[in-house]
């Protein structure tokens, strides 16, 4: 299959100004991570609030400028287009935001919203408008009555559903699910996670799908990518991931997934302390100051992702002893 | 049923209010000159007695209610002089609140960061700077500048008056100046906090140009919130007219309040008043109605 989207050591540093310290500290939200994605295929991000998750989604769009790293799209990199061949590209490469209610602009109709890709990057021709937005809406569940109402008179699932709409309107290959379900309810969540599954199906899309729940993403990943402090500590499979996980964060992680079993007993492993300050990465490992099988070697050499089977890496000095 | 009740609520309340503004201006003007009260023998003393006042304040305003104009105090028809000032203060009032909003609202997306993080600090200092100077100096500013441009025969402003449409140039700039700087002020923040939403990142990454997010996007929404100000202005643009058309011998509605107050003509002085009053709630009411129907077409609740 071919390879999508590839990423090769992709930092993205913020600088700020310290007026304690007066000096200039930065930020590592995103500190060298690799991966790549193929077609039809679903990688899953997965990570706590401040890993990267959000930064790397926004990299990749190319929405901020990364500091250092490549960024391949098809084949392209980033960094070598203009400004109009990067306008061609934004047609392979879609978005669907968190928030439903902040990713629609309120001023709009629905109407609008589906026409405006259309129109900027020419997918059919003017006559067709209105019948190419009442397919989008179809396709995602909604009736074409609904083409002339505003954001304001839906539901937060009938949102998303419209963002999922907007995004397939150009006929991507690429979507970038930026933890897409968080901000609905449990029973609206399967109903979203069930269409994109199906539209991928349908439209041979492919996803990198940003959340931080652990079921929603083993229902919908191919392959997952754990992150923590801005890197990835963690990728593989699904079912390997899941079954086989190798680090101690993963491991962390996946035994905090509650299980609606009232006589099955829970083996939560608690971490320590907080997430350290991206500001403040501890030096070696950066996730041995709350590890609970950190060693020495753990605080002085940072690990690098290393294949422990041929669908399978862990950053853990740990796996490799 | 509920907006209609509202809205007679205002109008009652604004009326009301205008009434007894109107009543006390009337009893104000009726006091006659060389009134003086003094304290004897631990009493005090009016040389004119409070009744006397308030009837004749009551005749007048009766006459009001009765829509008896007539004649003013000199006994020249108040309604021909009315409606000469009138004219020449809606002129006013309406190419300079037009400056204003086109000037403003263009002016506030230029001195608007536009989704940058950094901004000029040059460029908003420009824009409160000519809020902050007292409209008065800026009438004297122009006027010398206008006044610098005659003398090197450049003869596009006349410095005071009213016999040609030229003499209200200079007026109408004068009296923009404030409200212009106001709405590109509300202008730019409004543009900023747009910037900041995520339809715009959205919008972004589907491929927009950046003319396309400023008109399509960002100014649909940021058009509610200039609007949503322009009551604001109403206040002191009617207040500022009263210094343009004195400073520049502009004879308006105010010039001719300012005339009759001096004559001591309370009648003519409250039908002015009133005048006045009927043009600032009519402004309000104008700018309110905008409001209203630009909720309406986006189907919200419109208060």
């Amino acid at each position: 299959m071919q390879e999508i989207v590839r990423v090769v050591d992709l930092k993205k540093y913020y600088e700020i100004y310290d007026a304690k310290a007066q000096q200039s500290k930065f930020v590592k939200a995103v500190d060298g991570i690799s991966f790549s994605i193929r077609q039809g295929e679903t990688l899953g991000l997965v990570g706590e609030s401040g890993s990267g998750k959000t930064t790397t989604g926004k990299l990749i769009l190319n929405l901020i400028k990364p500091t250092s790293g490549e960024i391949f799209l098809e084949g392209k990199s980033l960094s070598s287009l203009n400004h109009k061949e990067m306008r061609e590209l934004r047609k392979s490469i879609q978005v669907v935001f968190q928030n439903p209610y902040a990713a629609l602009d309120p001023k709009m109709t629905i109407r609008d919203i589906l026409t405006e890709p259309l129109s900027i990057h020419k997918i059919v021709s003017k006559y067709d408008y209105n019948n190419e937005v009442k397919r989008l809406l179809n396709m995602v569940g909604l009736s074409e009555s609904d083409m002339d109402k505003f954001p304001h008179e839906f539901s937060g699932g009938q949102r998303q559903r419209i963002g999922i709409a907007k995004a397939i309107a150009v006929k991507p290959k690429f979507i970038i699910c930026d933890e897409p379900v968080s901000a609905l309810d449990v029973s609206v969540q399967s109903q979203i996670l069930n269409l994109l599954c199906e539209l991928q199906r349908e439209i041979k899309v492919s996803y990198l799908f940003i959340a931080h729940g652990l079921n929603v993403i083993r229902h919908v990943s191919d392959k997952v990518a754990v992150m923590y402090l801005g890197n990835i500590v963690e990728y593989g499979d699904v079912k390997t991931l899941f079954d086989e996980c190798k680090h101690p964060y993963t491991k962390a992680l996946i035994s905090s997934a509650p299980i609606p079993d009232p006589n099955r007993r829970n083996n939560t492993i608690a971490l320590k302390d907080e997430i350290p300050s991206p500001v403040n990465v501890p030096d070696g490992c950066p996730f041995h100051p709350r590890c609970y099988e950190a060693a020495d070697i753990c605080k002085n050499k940072k690990p690098f992702l290393m294949n422990v089977s041929s669908s399978h890496a862990v950053a853990c000095h740990l796996t490799y002893s | 049923m509920n907006r209609v009740k509202h809205i007679i609520k205002k109008m009652f309340y604004g009326i009301t209010i205008l009434i007894a503004f109107t009543y006390i201006s009337i009893f104000i003007f009726s006091i006659p000159t060389g009134y003086k009260w003094e304290i004897k023998n631990g009493r005090i003393v009016y040389n004119y007695p409070v009744s006397m006042i308030l009837k004749r304040s009551n005749s007048i305003f009766v006459s009001l209610l009765e829509f008896n104009i007539g004649e003013n105090i000199k006994g020249k028809s108040l309604v021909e002089l009315l409606y000469r000032a009138s004219g020449k203060t809606a002129l006013l009032l309406s190419a300079s609140i037009t400056i204003a909003l086109i000037f403003g609202i263009l002016k506030g997306i230029i001195d608007s960061n536009k989704g940058k993080k950094t901004n000029s600090s040059l460029k908003i200092l420009t824009s409160i700077l000519p809020i902050s100077l007292p409209d008065v100096l800026i009438a004297a500013i122009m006027q010398g500048f206008a006044i610098w441009l005659n003398q090197k025969g450049i003869h596009i402003f006349k410095v005071a008056g009213s016999k040609t449409i030229s003499h209200s140039f200079l007026p109408i700039i004068v009296l923009s100046i404030l409200p212009a700087f106001y709405i590109a002020r509300i202008t730019a923040l409004a543009v900023e906090d747009c910037f900041k939403k995520h339809y715009i990142l959205a919008a972004r990454g589907k491929g927009c140009s950046s003319h396309r997010i400023l008109w399509n996007h960002v100014m649909r929404n940021a058009i509610r919130t200039i609007v949503e100000g322009l009551p604001n202005i109403s206040s002191f643009i009617i207040s500022n007219t009263l210094i343009v058309e004195y400073v520049f011998s502009y004879p308006g509605l105010t010039t001719a309040l300012m005339n009759h107050i001096t004559m001591r003509d309370a009648r003519s002085s409250a039908i002015i008043i009133i005048l006045i009053g009927f043009i600032y709630f009519a402004l309000n009411g104008l700018f309110g109605l905008i409001n209203m129907i630009i909720k309406r077409s986006y189907r919200e609740e419109a208060v």
